[in-house]
């Protein structure tokens, strides 16, 4: 038998406050939670201001008219439901970063990002404060505790194709402990019929897509509304071997992989294969270029506790929607890591997270750097 | 469950309840000549005075409203608008919010809007309003009688006095004092806004009272009814709600000493916890109320526990969303974003006793406690 409980749940009665989107995961985590006799206490945060943001029926992520979808499934399930204003909070731990990752020419992760520092710290805290046991999501995740090694680990998803715990790898052991992800071992066919079973009406919402606070407009608009024109300046579309091939309209319109906007002539198509901030310049070349086997990585976060010595042959997934790929990683200083993949890896992109698995179990990761020049 | 929040409403009362089930059964519109139309007005008619002999004002002077926001804003837009651009108001940053929004409007209307300030107990200063009304010169000033959420007591007789003898009116909304204080306090300024539902009546009826004499442009069209001054069939049940809890609390009130209740939760708690301060609490204040800040713990936490034992209170005003905002009248008083976060109202009425607010103060203590030593492990594992 094995010493590893999957997805853990605690004993029925526990008093769980679960986060509340308006979507249909979250609300079916509350539903499943709320159904198999645990206390339950929904919550919605409130991150930026909603105010010109009622009109669509199904908006993405924390829009007002998610709120009340959250609001009216609670009243559904009949738990206790607050709304907690944590504006200040987003703004200056994840809006502020995103905006001026994008301007050090790099591309951040918002979610990553929101989850370390609104929802599994304020709002854990916050429901710590109020008397709770657990704090639940709707991630696709699971948290398993391991008897042999006395640890709660974080693994992925059991839906392959939802699996969202690469959002998750900045949490700490002692944070898993208290954090419950009631869906993540449905899959998502699953969690609609059990929204229907449930009388919930976002059983058919569709999933979100976007950032929460830019939907409806492009990143490059909302950093322009974000800046003053001056600091988003053109500048110099180069080479690998650094020369000029044309101008470009400011870095924040661009990404590591981008083949789009970049009006230059040329026989091959041209791909982003680099920001570089100081100078303003966008380095375009061909998409072989963009096939890259190493990266350097800092800001380590690991789960469990982990010994780069012992283990250093690991999976790596160097963006959401990348797959994860052997590595081999090796300390480059005491604050970071230099990853070297078997294969070459498309776009490895600087702001992204590098998260790090074994098997399921995701040991931790860090954020992109640069690439390094093996 | 324990209810601590009579502030924001209060139930409906026996009284209230037999008028309304009388005036579901008359549903003609007190509007028609004919027997129907006249069996409704009677009742409607019969309700006003009932709102009147509790508050000792003349009948014709009060227009019924869809509540007290309703009212507040007709006083001010109506006299915005009866006087035209250039109307000047003096107002203070603790009103209701139904002062507070319309200000944009009268602005927007050609109106100039002046504050006056106050304290930091939210009390404001007889000499300084003096000062302003002999300088600013304005047509209309709109002071409350008593705040929502501090219980403080506006000097209202002397205000009065002092509109008086500079020729401009005064507009007090008397939504908290309706019930908690005598009537001759606040019933002779020139306009007063008053609210069924803090009187254990039905949500969604209140009054204009408008002197004789007083003259402003009416906010609704559409009918002559309360003397062209509110246009709209009347909501018939509602009205006679409030006729029938008004004479409910007339033949009552002052049965329940809720200032002994209140005074008694404050003493408990303030010899209890240290960190904790009463906004207000050197000022006069309505009976019933007592806004507490607890250093240190979010209102919406504290909320959260206590809703989730059964007791009931609440703190800041809610946004559109249902989060609560910092409130806007701690705010004027000069508490900063955070501080301002930290305060709660608790407010007494009917269904309150020693006993109930005695655990209302031990479980605030508890959690207050709880919260505390949690924050402190927090801080010492930094």
């Amino acid at each position: 038998m094995s010493s590893v409980v999957e997805n853990k749940l605690p004993a029925k009665g526990a008093k769980v406050v679960v986060a509340m989107s308006g979507g249909v995961d979250s609300s079916v985590a509350a539903g499943w939670l709320a159904k198999n006799g645990y206390h339950v206490i929904g919550i919605s945060l409130q991150l930026h201001d909603m105010a010109e943001k009622i009109d669509n029926e199904f908006g993405t992520c924390c829009s007002l008219s998610d709120i009340n979808d959250a609001r009216r499934v609670a009243e559904v399930l009949d738990i206790p439901f607050y709304v907690n204003n944590m504006e200040t909070a987003f703004n200056e731990a994840v809006i502020d970063d995103f905006v001026q990752e994008y301007l050090n020419g790099r591309t951040p992760n918002p979610c990553v990002r929101c989850n370390e520092k609104v929802k599994f710290k304020k709002l854990m805290d916050w429901a710590l404060d109020l008397g709770a046991d657990f704090l639940a999501t709707g991630h696709y995740a699971t948290v398993h505790w391991n008897n042999n090694l006395s640890r709660h680990e974080l693994h992925k998803g059991e839906d392959d194709g939802k699996d969202q715990s690469y959002f998750l790898f900045t949490l700490k052991e002692t944070e898993l402990a208290k954090t419950l992800f009631p869906v993540g071992s449905f899959p998502k066919p699953m969690v609609r019929s059990l929204a229907h079973e449930y009388g919930l009406r976002v059983a058919n919402k569709p999933d979100s897509q976007e950032i929460c606070f830019v939907q409806g407009k492009s990143y490059r608009e909302f950093i322009e509304e974000k800046v003053p024109a001056e600091v988003l300046r053109p500048g110099n579309f180069v080479s690998v071997d650094r020369k000029i091939l044309g101008q470009h309209g400011g870095l924040h319109q661009y990404t590591v992989g981008q083949r789009k906007g970049i009006h230059l002539n040329s026989l091959v198509p041209l791909y982003v294969l680099g920001l570089d901030a100081k100078n303003n310049e966008v380095m375009v070349g061909s998409e072989t270029a963009l096939f890259r086997k190493s990266a350097i990585v800092k800001h380590l976060s690991w789960i469990n506790e982990f010994d780069l010595s012992t283990s250093s042959k690991v999976l790596a997934k160097i963006r959401y929607r990348s797959k994860e790929s052997p590595v081999e990683i090796s300390a480059v200083d005491s604050t970071s890591i230099e990853v070297k993949f078997e294969i070459p890896q498309r776009a490895i992109t600087p702001g992204q997270a590098m998260v790090f698995y074994d098997g399921s179990r995701v040991l931790g990761g860090g954020w992109i750097e640069s690439l390094s020049v093996h | 469950m324990i209810y601590a929040d009579y502030n924001a409403t209060t139930p409906l009362g026996e009284k209230a309840k037999d008028w309304m089930a009388q005036a579901l059964e008359l549903w003609g519109n007190p509007s028609s000549s004919h027997r129907y139309g006249r069996k409704a007005s009677e009742l409607l008619n019969k309700s006003r005075e009932s709102v009147a002999e509790l508050l000792g004002v003349n009948p014709n002077d009060i227009v019924f409203t869809s509540g007290g926001s309703e009212a507040n804003t007709l006083a001010l837009m109506g006299l915005a608008l009866e006087v035209g651009p250039g109307f000047r108001l003096l107002t203070s940053l603790v009103e209701h919010s139904s002062i507070r929004d319309t200000l944009p409007l009268i602005e927007k209307l050609g109106g100039i809007v002046q504050h006056v300030a106050v304290n930091s107990e939210g009390q404001l200063s007889l000499v300084a309003l003096q000062k302003q009304i002999e300088t600013f010169k304005p047509h209309l000033v709109s002071l409350m009688t008593a705040n929502n959420e501090t219980g403080v007591i506006f000097p209202i007789p002397q205000i009065l006095q002092l509109c008086e003898s500079h020729g401009c009116l005064l507009h007090t909304d008397a939504v908290q004092g309706l019930g908690k204080l005598d009537p001759t306090f606040y019933r002779n300024a020139h306009l007063v806004s008053i609210s069924a539902h803090k009187i254990y009546g039905p949500k969604g009826v209140g009054a204009l009272i408008i002197k004789k004499g007083v003259s402003l442009v009416a906010t609704h069209y559409g009918g002559a009814q309360e003397i062209k001054r509110r246009g709209g069939t009347e909501n018939v049940v509602g009205i006679a709600g409030f006729g029938g809890a008004a004479r409910e609390w007339q033949e009552t009130h002052g049965s329940q000493d809720l200032k002994k209740i209140r005074d008694y939760f404050e003493t408990f708690i303030g010899k209890s916890l240290d960190g904790v301060s009463i906004q207000g609490e050197k000022e006069p204040r309505i009976p019933n109320t007592s806004n507490f800040r607890f250093q240190g713990i979010a209102s919406e936490v504290l909320l959260g526990a206590l809703d989730l034992e059964g007791i009931f209170i609440s703190a800041g005003s809610a946004c559109s969303s249902g989060s609560i905002s910092p409130s806007h009248v701690l705010l004027g008083m000069g508490f900063s974003e955070s501080e301002a976060k930290e305060c709660v109202r608790f407010s007494w009425g009917q269904m309150s006793g020693l006993n109930t607010v005695e655990e209302v103060a031990e479980k605030v203590i508890a959690h207050v406690t709880r919260i505390r030593a949690r924050n402190s492990l927090k801080a010492l594992s930094k």
